[in-house]
């Protein structure tokens, strides 16, 4: 008599292994990714700490939900898009505590911050920040990341029409804003 | 490319590189919690990600655990602090957690040298709190301090005033000099002990009478600064010449700003072309209110420049760190601290009598 083939189980050792990649591709992307994740969070928050905070925040829950990120190709777009979503909550929640803390730290388009970025460069981030939420976010993954529209659309959770059609908008409106002349490309 | 993307691109690239490689924090995942899993529980995976994160952290040199989220915004900055407290010589984290404590008791001051890891001690004699005995401690890239190593000198170090606020307790940045300022005998006196030999140089200011303060040296470790009262009977911020054999101390500024704001402390920052000063502004109001400020002046003009950062309160103490991007604070006995232009408290802790790192 034939009994049913089962798959053969795989060893203690092949199982653990196979937990192991992705915590080690965890850690690749944090010692890859975390300077450039950091730098574009500050363009978004405005200060370093949060900024540093916002990283840190989105890998620690991206090696709680390790589990359910098998896929190595899905997970710096998973932390991008987790980053960018951290920013959002962190520009939420000032905007409730504004009127009760006192901020020490002076964001990057301060006029405390002039003197090391420059008068100009702070001229362009004072119109960034007069920019709606998404315009400002897509030109920080366009423009300082340099990701594609289909990878912009994935981290912000929009069509790539919509990505086109925002940075059209934002990059006119910053044009104004800078007194330059708005070149359609 | 339009002349609006070039710009955008610019901005992003200047603001990108205030965050230095090398600076940030390492990753911490919290302890993984127990998850039912049918086929048991992956001790061993646990493990791996241990090692693998602790050999990360090993990678990029920083042991330390990340601080509580207050005091985060200082990453960057040294990961130890050497802390007085009670008398006692403390390396503790950039959260304001020991780690080490230093033998020894009666600690009143200390000096960092501008590598972070080499620091001064200094401990009032058992005979009476004019006179004082150095050491220096080496701390290894985990914070665990050297025993303390008595520096030699030729004479009791006297310096009658003691080594209270401001700063009156330097060591040049190479560690090869340690200067103490104050009064002895009633007038301003100044005291430079040179590490390697011993010797200790003696200045007294003749025709000034208030202590001097805010002992700093400069990066070229033979410039060292201070405040004391000028000939107009206010105080002012001098620079004085160690290697020369005829000290002349020449006058960088006065201490008061043109809003009527006086500077307490300051120290030259290690690139040596700008100082840090902590300010109090004029007082006003009925309860005689004033904003207090640490504030970036030219080395070379005394004038403003560069970043302001705002102070709860009055500090009368400044302690920058080996790059000049960070720096500490005691403010009524509590430890905060001043990172790129922003304040925040690393403990709330009441007992600081001195800090460095």
């Amino acid at each position: 008599m034939v009994g049913a083939m089962r798959p053969p189980r795989s060893s203690t050792h092949e199982r653990e292994r196979a937990d192991d990649a992705p915590v080690a591709e965890l850690v690749r992307l944090f010692r890859e990714h975390q300077l450039g994740l950091a730098r574009t969070a500050l363009m978004i928050v405005g200060d370093r700490a949060t900024a540093e905070d916002v990283v840190q925040d989105a890998f620690v829950e991206a090696h709680r939900r390790i589990g359910r990120l098998r896929d190595p190709d899905r997970m710096l777009p998973y932390i991008r898009a987790s980053v960018v979503n951290r920013c959002r909550s962190v520009l939420r929640r000032r905007k409730l505590a504004f009127s009760l803390a006192r901020v020490h730290e002076p964001p990057v388009w301060s006029a405390e911050s002039a003197a090391i970025l420059g008068e100009e460069r702070r001229e362009v981030f004072l119109a960034l920040q007069g920019l709606p939420r998404r315009q400002r976010e897509v030109l920080v993954l366009r423009y300082y990341l340099d990701l594609g529209e289909s990878e912009i659309a994935e981290v912000m959770g929009i069509r790539g029409s919509t990505v086109r059609s925002t940075t059209a908008r934002a990059l006119a409106t910053l044009a104004t804003r800078l007194g330059e002349k708005h070149d359609q490309d | 490319m339009t002349r609006t993307e070039d710009r955008l691109r610019d901005a992003f690239q200047g603001a990108a590189e205030t965050i230095r490689p090398g600076s940030l924090t390492p990753l911490t995942v919290p302890s993984p919690r127990r998850r039912r899993r049918l086929w048991g529980v992956p001790i061993v995976v646990a493990g791996v990600l241990g090692l693998i994160l602790v050999g990360t952290s090993l990678v990029a040199g920083r042991m330390s655990p990340r601080p509580a989220a207050g005091s985060r915004i200082l990453s960057g900055a040294p990961d130890h602090v050497l802390a007085i407290r009670n008398g006692r010589a403390l390396v503790e984290d950039g959260a304001g957690r020991p780690i080490a404590r230093i033998g020894g008791e009666r600690y009143e001051a200390v000096a960092a040298t501008g590598d972070g890891r080499v620091f001064f001690l200094a401990s009032a004699s058992a005979s009476g709190k004019s006179s004082y005995t150095f050491y220096r401690v080496t701390l290894g890239a985990n914070g665990t301090p050297s025993g303390p190593e008595k520096v030699r000198t030729d004479d009791p170090v006297r310096m009658d005033s003691g080594l209270g606020k401001p700063e009156r307790f330097a060591a040049s940045r190479d560690g090869s000099k340690l200067a103490l300022v104050g009064a002895n005998g009633g007038r301003s006196g100044i005291v430079v002990i040179d590490v390697r030999t011993g010797a200790q140089h003696d200045m007294e200011e003749v025709g000034r009478a208030l202590p001097a303060s805010s002992a700093t040296w400069a990066p070229d470790n033979r410039t060292l600064g201070y405040i004391a009262e000028g000939e107009d009977g206010r105080p002012a911020l001098y620079l004085l010449d160690t290697g020369q054999d005829q000290l002349t101390p020449r006058v960088l500024r006065s201490a008061t700003m043109p809003d009527d704001a006086l500077i307490n402390v300051f120290v030259v920052d290690p690139d040596g072309r700008t100082l840090t000063a902590q300010v109090q502004g004029a007082k006003h109001g009925p309860g005689d209110d004033a904003d207090y400020r640490l504030v970036r002046l030219s080395a070379a003009t005394g004038q403003p420049t560069g970043w302001t950062a705002r102070l709860p309160t009055d500090s009368f103490f400044v302690k920058p760190d080996p790059t000049g991007r960070h720096f500490l604070q005691i403010i009524d006995g509590r430890l905060g601290r001043v990172d790129d232009g922003a304040f925040s408290w690393v403990s709330s802790a009441t007992d600081y009598t001195d800090a460095a790192w």
